[in-house]
């Protein structure tokens, strides 16, 4: 372990005062595996679904200035500190979450909790730092991920399926203008309270995570937690000018997750488990020159599942997005060998398993007790799931309207009816 | 410059201690009434050598409405030199306008500059 010379040390020996003031009522779940690594997360209810009104962005632009200067530390102390500890700082932003997480040496919480606190109790949020630091980094995210097709078609699709709120684009426009510092000061005091925040932690114990939350977050201010309309499905079609061919077709799904669309994922799901195979998925047999893979996006009370197709060209497309309508069909039409029920089962499964023991398994479960929910286990779900339920579930979901994105040359790209949807 | 763009000063030792700042501040506002400059319209820190790495990063980060006064306190005082005038009497700039608006600014850039020289050269030594 590392010690600093005289100044961080009078730092260090600064931040571990102990505060005199009472628990504060944050959320904080710990699960420890022995792992030799730790890792924080500061989960925020600050994800694009909350934005406010004409401050589309202002979540991407709050994450960016995650680890900027607060009144503990400055940004460069920040960095430098972390990499002397050989600490790993990330923020994610999701369309519910803005998550701050510290992956750590086992041992090290003692700097990295009050690092992470920091950031959330006390940031400064400087007008310099946002001109300098925070707004070019925005730009790029934004800049560089329009030129994805994936990207583009799944913001369409969000938007189509669900209007506002998981609608929300994840990122700021490409050519927005730099926000004013207030608006980002107002969000963030809007996000950044008690009842708003959860602390996350794998690979410490729960009494620990909590006795370090208490102590750091006891100046974060109380208030109400964050909540947007529930999520609708509506689903429609829309076509985008584009150089990258690309074909979004799915369906929505308001409520819990579903083991259904899990296994319906899985069954589509082309990306082989094995070396050298295609797999036995319905679109494994489409050209090399058609890439599709299914998706599925859980989000706390809603599911968005769909195949993303990519192609040369706009034939292309429509060879897979056809594909990809026969295959749903003949699911709803129980045409589907058990054994290959038993498959999908099985993948969805071990997606579901893989998820729930690493880190992200870890969140889900803080997420989820964070809502005050009881975490689900999907793989029991599934299990449960018989191909005859699979069939009236899939017949059920193809009765709703789909949600059909394709992006291309405008004049020759699928419309929904001419793929048999 | 020595003492960076600043310059060296003793204020902060005179203010403390009470009967050197009552000696010495008669003199530091005649002589700053002296200097001639709010004659032109101009402030103190209009007088800063810009031509440094540390005020130009200082200069970036002025609100827009203290960058274009400052323009504009240029453009006056170049006419005015340009024309071998002061400025008619009521124009000229009164000492309680007479803010620093850019030191704050240059200071908080040489600490950042002086924080990231102390992390270079910082010393890690394990811990026994």
């Amino acid at each position: 372990m590392l010690v600093q010379r005289r100044a961080l040390a009078a730092l260090r020996a600064h931040s571990s005062r102990a505060y005199a003031t009472a628990s504060p009522s944050i959320s904080v779940f710990a699960q420890d595996a022995g792992q030799p690594t730790s890792s924080i997360t500061v989960l925020v209810k600050a994800g694009t679904r909350f934005e406010p009104e004409g401050h589309s962005g202002i979540a991407h632009v709050l994450k960016n200035f995650s680890f900027k200067s607060s009144k503990e530390r400055s940004a460069l102390r920040t960095i430098r500190e972390a990499e002397l500890y050989g600490g790993m700082l990330s923020a994610t932003l999701t369309r519910e979450y803005l998550a701050l997480t510290a992956d750590f040496l086992r041992g090290d919480e003692g700097f990295f909790l009050p690092l992470l606190a920091s950031s959330v109790v006390s940031p400064k949020l400087i007008n310099h730092e946002l001109v300098e630091l925070v707004w070019p980094t925005v730009a790029i995210d934004s800049q560089t991920a329009v030129t994805s097709g994936e990207y583009t078609a799944l913001e369409l699709a969000h938007a189509v399926a669900f209007r506002s709120g998981l609608g929300h684009s994840l990122l700021n426009a490409p050519h927005a203008h730099v926000p004013s510092i207030d608006s980002v000061k107002a969000y963030a005091s809007k996000v950044f309270n008690q009842s708003n925040v959860a602390v996350i932690g794998s690979g410490l114990s729960q009494s620990k995570l909590e006795s370090l939350t208490g102590q750091y977050f006891s100046g974060l201010p109380s208030g109400s937690s964050l909540s947007s309309p529930a999520a609708k499905y509506f689903g429609g079609s829309t076509v985008s000018p584009s150089v990258h061919p690309t074909l979004f077709i799915g369906y929505g799904f308001a409520g819990a997750p579903s083991p259904g669309l899990a296994t319906l994922a899985a069954h589509l799901a082309t990306k082989p488990h094995l070396p050298w195979s295609d797999g036995l998925s319905p679109l494994s047999t489409l050209p090399s020159s058609i890439h599709a893979e299914s998706i599925l996006l859980p989000y706390s009370d809603a599911t968005l599942f769909g195949v993303l197709i990519s192609a040369k060209d706009s034939a292309g497309l429509k060879q897979g997005g056809e594909a990809v309508a026969k295959a749903l069909k003949e699911v709803a039409a129980g045409g589907i060998k058990a054994e290959l029920v038993g498959r999908a089962k099985a993948r969805a499964k071990f997606a579901a398993a893989v998820i729930e023991e690493g880190k992200a398994g870890v969140i889900a479960k803080g997420a989820a007790q964070f809502e005050g929910k009881t975490w689900n286990n999907l793989v029991d779900d599934v299990e449960k799931l018989d191909a005859k339920a699979f069939g009236k579930f899939t017949a059920d979901l193809l009765k709703t309207k789909p949600t059909v994105v394709a992006l291309g040359d405008i004049n020759t790209l699928p419309h929904p009816d001419e793929l048999g949807l | 410059m020595v003492g960076g763009p600043l310059g060296i000063s003793f204020a902060n030792q005179i203010i403390k201690n009470r009967t050197l700042y009552r000696w010495v501040k008669p003199i530091a506002v005649w002589y700053a009434d002296l200097c001639g400059y709010r004659k032109l319209g101009l402030r103190y820190d209009d007088l800063i050598c810009e031509e440094n790495p540390i005020v130009e990063k200082a200069l970036t980060r002025l609100s827009a409405k203290e960058a274009y006064d400052r323009a504009w306190r240029f453009r006056v005082g170049m006419h005015q030199s340009v024309l071998h005038q002061d400025l008619p009497k009521a124009q000229w700039l009164k000492p309680e306008d007479d803010i620093r608006y850019l030191t704050p600014l240059i200071k908080e850039v040489e600490a950042e500059e002086a924080e990231r020289a102390e992390l270079d050269r910082l010393e890690v030594t394990r811990k026994k």
